[in-house]
């Protein structure tokens, strides 16, 4: 597949030098979309993370949680 | 010849903001040390990823339409002009080709990176103020944010020669007092009282607790490593060498600060030295020799006086620094016990107050002297510059009341009430803070992150009281 340059003859002709110069457009495209999804995601995660983290912890009791003996562990299905 | 030298100039150019690039790195290896130092170790797993995504998504958003911002809102845009279009902008914009590997432009990546980093600094202060209660979906919206809109707006209105606040006000802030301490100062404090402080923080009859560092060498070090970082942040607003020669016949190569203004690496040798030592001799005295505060107080005295480093004397640059750090460390305990304002790294007051002064003393020890050179023709809407005072040359003059606006600008409306609206805003969708079983039990507890596996179980005193809400553990207590 060819996706821009094949040689490096002529220099004074060549500006950019990356893959697929021209669709620049393209590229800045795919990274808003994969910014503005990586924060939903990343919020969506750490929601459910903390859901968890909440019930684990109503049910062995937070007291327990914060003692230094019985401090509380990730489940073991969750391993 | 003359193709010969420019060539020079500008390979050496190129590698100077290269190099200028990996010693700011040492910033935020140092402020990432002194925030994880000052965290407890149930909540270091999630500092050290929430510190450095933060960096990540600065980056990413820096590309697609920050550095552009830099370039294209030097008039407001819409209070002196309209948003500007020229080689700058265009180059600047995410789909240009000048924003990737190109032979035509062997710079724009490096300048995207000197700026960039100095926008890292900008989330890594929040991160530090915000650390055991904040979420990290909600702080990476907010270094997005702070690192890659509000600054960078108000840098492109005063940290550049053509600026509306820089024309017309006179604003001149070479090493960044205000465009980027004072504004994190701002935001931080908007950040802490929207947030609330650490559950137990404030005892029920106000008392102030000690919320010891689990790490305070750690953090001493990261300081020390911050100055480090803090030389190639001096180095980095620098253009190291160019023609200053007013005069288009001759030739006199030599370095200027980021508004074109001529100084010298030997003044901001000086002046970055002899601030630091002022900071740290104040803030030896006023703690009492607490190495944490003293080192603190330091950080401060180069803030101080970064605003007038490229013209101040080293002795004055010193006296600033030391009243900046002593300015720092009262207004901290001072906020903290009278407002109840919790800041764990002490961030409000070193970047905050030590940069509103800085601001202040640069209007007046430097009262007359050129902001930058007149640029009338880059203000569209207004015919004149320098509303505030020019010089005898006609070009706008550093004064007071520029600089006072500056402040009020920095610290309080892009720095503090921006920050206060996108905090609201997350906390009334729910995601600012972390439930305040999570907050007790720590961030790194569920998922069994231990930074310090062998050390389990140790509790301080501070600890044995927040053991008791956790039998009530309701958000009244935050």
């Amino acid at each position: 597949m060819s996706t821009g340059l094949s040689d490096w003859v002529n220099l004074d002709n060549i500006g950019a030098f990356y893959p697929f110069a021209g669709a620049e457009w393209l590229l800045v495209l795919t990274a808003v979309i994969f910014w503005i999804w990586w924060h939903v995601k990343a919020i969506r995660q750490e929601n459910q993370e903390m859901e968890e983290a909440r019930k684990h912890f109503r049910k062995i009791g937070l007291d327990k949680a914060m003692d230094p003996k019985g401090k509380a562990r990730l489940p073991e299905n969750r391993k | 010849m003359e193709d010969q030298l420019e060539a020079l100039t500008i390979i050496f150019t190129e590698f100077y903001y290269w190099v200028t690039v990996v010693m700011m790195f040492l910033i935020h290896v140092g402020l990432l040390a002194y925030e994880f130092g000052a965290t407890r170790p149930k909540n270091l797993a999630q500092t050290l990823t929430r510190h450095t995504m933060g960096l990540a998504m600065v980056t990413i958003t820096w590309f697609l339409f920050a550095w552009w911002f830099y370039w294209a809102f030097t008039n407001g845009p819409f209070i002196t002009g309209g948003i500007l279009s020229n080689d700058f902008t265009a180059a600047a914009l995410p789909w240009s080709q000048n924003m990737g590997p190109n032979l035509d432009d062997n710079i724009q990546g490096v300048f995207w990176a000197a700026f960039l980093l100095f926008s890292w600094v900008m989330a890594s202060i929040l991160s530090g103020t915000m650390i055991e209660r904040v979420r990290t979906g909600a702080f990476m919206i907010l270094a997005v944010v702070i690192g890659s809109v509000t600054w960078v707006w108000h840098a492109s209105w005063g940290w550049h020669p053509e600026g509306w606040t820089t024309q017309l006000l006179g604003y001149h802030d070479a090493y960044a007092s205000g465009v980027i301490h004072a504004l994190a100062g701002g935001a931080c404090l908007a950040a802490a009282i929207v947030l609330g402080p650490r559950t137990g923080k404030f005892g029920p009859n106000g008392e102030v607790r000690d919320i010891k560092p689990h790490n305070p060498f750690q953090s001493v070090l990261g300081l020390f490593i911050i100055y480090t970082g803090f030389w190639g942040f001096y180095a980095a607003c620098n253009i190291p060498i160019i023609d200053i020669s007013p005069v288009e016949e001759t030739i006199r190569f030599g370095t200027t600060t980021i508004y074109g203004t001529p100084t010298t690496l030997s003044a901001i040798t000086f002046n970055f030295l002899m601030s630091l030592t002022g900071g740290l001799m104040a803030g030896y005295l006023v703690s009492r020799g607490e190495p944490y505060w003293t080192l603190s107080c330091g950080l401060a005295g180069i803030i101080s006086a970064s605003a007038g480093n490229d013209l101040y004397h080293p002795i004055i640059a010193m006296f600033v620094g030391a009243i900046g750090a002593f300015i720092a460390y009262k207004m901290h305990f001072f906020v903290e016990h009278r407002f109840k304002v919790d800041d764990p790294v002490g961030a409000i007051a070193v970047h905050g107050y030590a940069g509103v002064w800085g601001l202040i003393a640069c209007g007046f020890l430097l009262w007359g002297y050129p902001a930058a050179s007149a640029a009338p023709e880059s203000i569209q809407w207004v015919d004149s510059i320098g509303w505030l005072g020019t010089t005898p040359g006609g070009d706008p003059a550093i004064n007071p009341l520029g600089m006072i606006i500056g402040a009020v600008l920095t610290f309080g409306l892009f720095g503090f009430l921006a920050t206060w609206v996108v905090c609201k805003i997350l906390a009334a969708a729910g995601i600012l803070r972390e439930p305040v079983e999570i907050e007790l039990a720590g961030a790194d507890t569920y998922a069994n992150m231990d930074m310090y596996p062998y050390q389990e179980g140790a509790v301080t005193p501070f600890e044995e009281i927040e053991r008791g809400y956790a039998n009530n553990p309701t958000t009244e207590n935050q």
